[in-house]
């Protein structure tokens, strides 16, 4: 189920989701579910369930097929972060347009884990990482998923008000 | 005085039928053996040493043509960098191949053994060697028709000279650590042909191009068969061990950094959606 390179080349594309879906550990797993969770419940309100699910079902095998492309070193790869930083992006972009929170905090919150990505592919240790030894951060999950989300952001319509 | 001009006539066409073959040999070898370039001063049979073979995919490989071992090449530096091109196109539709370099021959000296291997293999930086070696033999042979370029017209015009050339290419590939041979592929081919004597040597260039070209055609399909086959051998090969690279497996993970990041955002959205409603 994990996404693995040689299997996905030879026809195995399913794993293109569900790579995204199992994890190394139960605390790996924990963690992204927990991120998953929290940023779902400010997301959801924003962008609606089926523009929610819609983007999650496009984003998944669009960071796994550019995963194939940008890392072909990565045999296997597991976790949702990539999902967690596509709806984090989004979560903030439709903040940032609908005025649903102040733009201090979206710009500290935004430029925070801008510079958490940039750390993890400088090979910085940020510590406090939920994976087993001996696995890397995909920090080019982390930045693909942040570019689906802005992308999704930037193809979704506006929201009409309840004045409208 | 009529048996000498006779005689002379018979002569001349004796000659000139013969025209073809004092121009061509009969037969015409070109090779490039493994074995003499890997073992060169070989008097006895290698000891076999019992190592292990560490693979570490992504496999950095380098394709290469052995050096010939007699004087001149039937292939130029350029055609032979066609073709090596073609084998490293077959191997690099497998994922467990890295990056595939292809080796001038210049850089390959002949009988430069194994030593030379690895020297060409760090310069290169791979860790495994496709080795081609090949071996074309081409008999030249004339027909009936021969007897009509005593015209001189008909050197140009009938096609009285024959070539067969037969022609086998291996491929063998070598782990260059422990210099073990991992699996070979075959592939040959055979090209007959006939040119009239004038466009002979142009002819049996193109067809020797050619024998080459089809030999490749059967090695490729072989070589896939072998890798395949080498990969499901590997599973249950003591002597050989896989071990990936660094940075081969990798996980999406949020840290604790961030989902405390998360709960703030959430946390602040929801105390403004509060005070809103």
């Amino acid at each position: 189920m994990a996404y693995d390179r040689p299997e996905i080349l030879s026809g195995q594309i399913w794993r293109l989701w569900s790579g995204h879906l199992v994890h190394y550990s139960p605390r790996h797993a924990l963690v992204d579910a927990g991120m998953l969770l929290l940023i779902g419940l400010v997301l959801e309100p924003l962008a609606g369930t089926r523009r929610l699910c819609i983007g999650l079902a496009l984003g998944g095998p669009g960071i796994a097929l550019a995963l194939l492309w940008c890392a072909p070193g990565l045999l296997e790869y597991r976790g949702a972060s990539g999902l967690d930083m596509l709806m984090a992006a989004m979560a903030l972009c439709l903040l940032w347009r609908s005025g649903g929170l102040s733009r201090s905090w979206l710009m500290v919150l935004g430029g925070a884990l801008l510079f958490k990505t940039i750390g993890e592919a400088g090979g910085i240790w940020l510590g406090w990482s939920s994976l087993p030894q001996g696995v890397a951060t995909v920090w080019q999950a982390h930045a693909l998923g942040a570019a689906c989300g802005v992308l999704l952001f930037a193809g979704s319509p506006r929201k009409r008000s309840s004045a409208d | 005085m009529q048996l000498f001009k006779g005689m002379v006539v018979l002569a001349l066409l004796a000659g000139l039928t013969g025209c073809a073959s004092w121009l061509s040999p009969n037969s015409v070898r070109q090779n490039g053996s493994v074995v003499d370039y890997l073992y060169p001063n070989a008097k006895e049979a290698p000891t076999l040493q019992a190592t292990v073979t560490q693979l570490r995919p992504p496999v950095r490989v380098g394709v290469a043509f052995v050096p010939g071992g007699s004087w001149g090449s039937a292939l130029t530096e350029e055609q032979k960098a066609k073709l090596l091109e073609r084998v490293k196109a077959a191997f690099s539709r497998h994922a467990y191949i890295g990056s595939i370099e292809i080796i001038p021959t210049t850089y390959m000296r002949p009988q430069g053994g194994f030593d030379n291997l690895e020297q060409v293999a760090r310069m290169f930086n791979v860790e495994v060697v496709a080795l081609l070696s090949y071996d074309q033999v081409q008999f030249n042979d004339t027909n009936a028709l021969a007897v009509l370029y005593w015209t001189v017209v008909g050197a140009y015009v009938v096609r009285g000279d024959k070539y067969d050339i037969q022609t086998m290419v291996d491929a063998s590939v070598f782990d260059v650590k422990s210099r073990k041979l991992l699996f070979r592929a075959p592939g040959s081919s055979q090209v007959k042909g006939n040119a009239t004597m004038a466009g002979f040597s142009e002819s049996s260039r193109a067809a020797r191009m050619d024998g080459y070209n089809q030999a490749v055609n059967q090695l490729i399909p072989q070589l896939q068969t072998e890798l395949d086959g080498f990969r499901e051998r590997i599973k249950s090969d003591a002597s050989i061990q896989v071990a990936n690279k660094d940075g081969y497996k990798g996980g999406g993970a949020a840290d604790w950094w961030s989902l405390a990041a998360a709960g703030l955002l959430a946390a602040l959205v929801y105390g403004k959606r509060r005070r809103a409603a």
